[in-house]
């Protein structure tokens, strides 16, 4: 089949394909689902380097589940985004072990705020990454969980081992301050 | 009416991130106490339309994701050609006895001795109309037929009969 029949395949039906030993399908995949596992990934961690890997392990994941996937069961796209939130927090919590609790310790600022302001007024997706890399990690991590992840508050507060209160209260300050910078962009004419 | 409820700015900011800023989704009592919040206050207003307008950019960023370098991109195809499974083997067509075979199997047993006396019938019409002219000969020959001294046809006692060799050496 051509490449560009096989964009008219769903994730499962490619992922079924890979199983089969069709190494096309891995490409048309991974065209497909990386730059979402990616952005997320990016927006949760602050470090793209990191993020590069959570994003290769949340395919690596995905290649070696295909051929035990159930089709109709979820989504590859669904199961694909837990496995990256998983890592992710996973790697936060490592760095949290390795140092003092980061909610103590004020973020630094973005390092590249001339480059990242350039870069907004090109993409409006790179404008919110920017964002939301200024923003404390908790908020950061409960806002890509609910944005990005669509999780219900309840199961946010499972994944972070906190309240549900604790949740709103995170999200009401996160998005607050998100809200301020994004409207502050937007004014500059930079979003 | 917000039925006497005075909402805070603090509260409709929790209530946002509960249930997302556009109000048309909240629980009645909540929309109607947050509606008065929003016609008394302008920083309630200032705040519903930037949270607003942040949800509708984190929509976007959401389905846009971020493109992948190409090194990553090659590091992700190289581990699904390390992981790759065998190509599935080529389907062949079964065999005609098997296909027969099979379809005895799904034929329900009751059927069975009904499918077998069609087929049978069937044999015997296709026989006819292939050799009837080997038949013929056979039938003549039948006709002309008269037993050798060497058999004996014997009554058993049951009444029925049977054949029997009177002398075994005579086949020699």
């Amino acid at each position: 089949m051509s490449f560009d029949g096989m964009n008219a395949e769903s994730d499962e039906e490619l992922l079924a394909r890979f199983a089969s030993g069709d190494q096309a399908a891995a490409r048309v995949l991974t065209a497909r689902l990386t730059p979402r596992v990616l952005g997320l990934a990016m927006r949760m961690l602050r470090d793209d380097a990191e993020a590069e890997d959570v994003a290769q392990e949340a395919m690596v994941r995905l290649w070696k589940i295909a051929p035990d996937w159930r089709a109709g069961e979820a989504k590859v796209s669904t199961w694909l985004h837990r496995i990256t939130s998983n890592l992710c927090i996973d790697r936060l919590r490592k760095r949290r072990r390795a140092g003092p609790p980061l909610e103590d310790v004020a973020e630094p600022p973005d390092p590249t705020p001339g480059a990242a302001a350039t870069m907004i007024a090109r993409d409006r997706a790179a404008a919110v990454t920017a964002a939301m890399r200024n923003l404390p990690e908790r908020q950061r991590i409960a806002i890509a969980l609910r944005h990005f992840e669509d999780l219900g508050n309840p199961e946010i507060a499972e994944k972070m081992d906190v309240s549900v209160e604790a949740v709103e209260s995170l999200l009401a300050r996160g998005r607050r301050a998100l809200a301020k910078e994004l409207a502050g962009l937007r004014e500059a004419g930079n979003l | 009416m917000s039925d006497g409820w005075n909402m805070t700015l603090e509260e409709l900011e929790l209530r946002a991130a509960r249930w997302g800023a556009s109000t048309e989704a909240w629980p009645e009592k909540d929309r109607s106490a947050a509606e008065a919040l929003l016609e008394r206050s302008g920083d309630a207003r200032g705040l519903i339309a930037a949270l607003q307008s942040m949800e509708a950019d984190l929509a976007f960023a959401a389905d846009e994701g971020a493109p992948p370098s190409d090194a990553l991109t090659a590091r992700i195809l190289s581990d699904a050609a390390e992981i790759g499974f065998e190509p599935a083997p080529a389907v062949t067509t079964p065999s005609r006895k098997a296909g027969l075979a099979a379809l005895w199997d799904r034929l329900p047993p009751v059927w069975r001795p009904a499918v077998a006396c069609a087929a049978s019938a069937l044999l015997g019409v296709w026989l006819g109309y292939v050799a009837p002219q080997d038949v013929a000969e056979a039938a003549t020959a039948m006709a002309a037929f008269e037993p050798a001294e060497e058999f004996a046809a014997l009554e058993m006692e049951d009444g029925d009969f049977d054949i029997a060799f009177a002398d075994p050496g005579s086949l020699e």
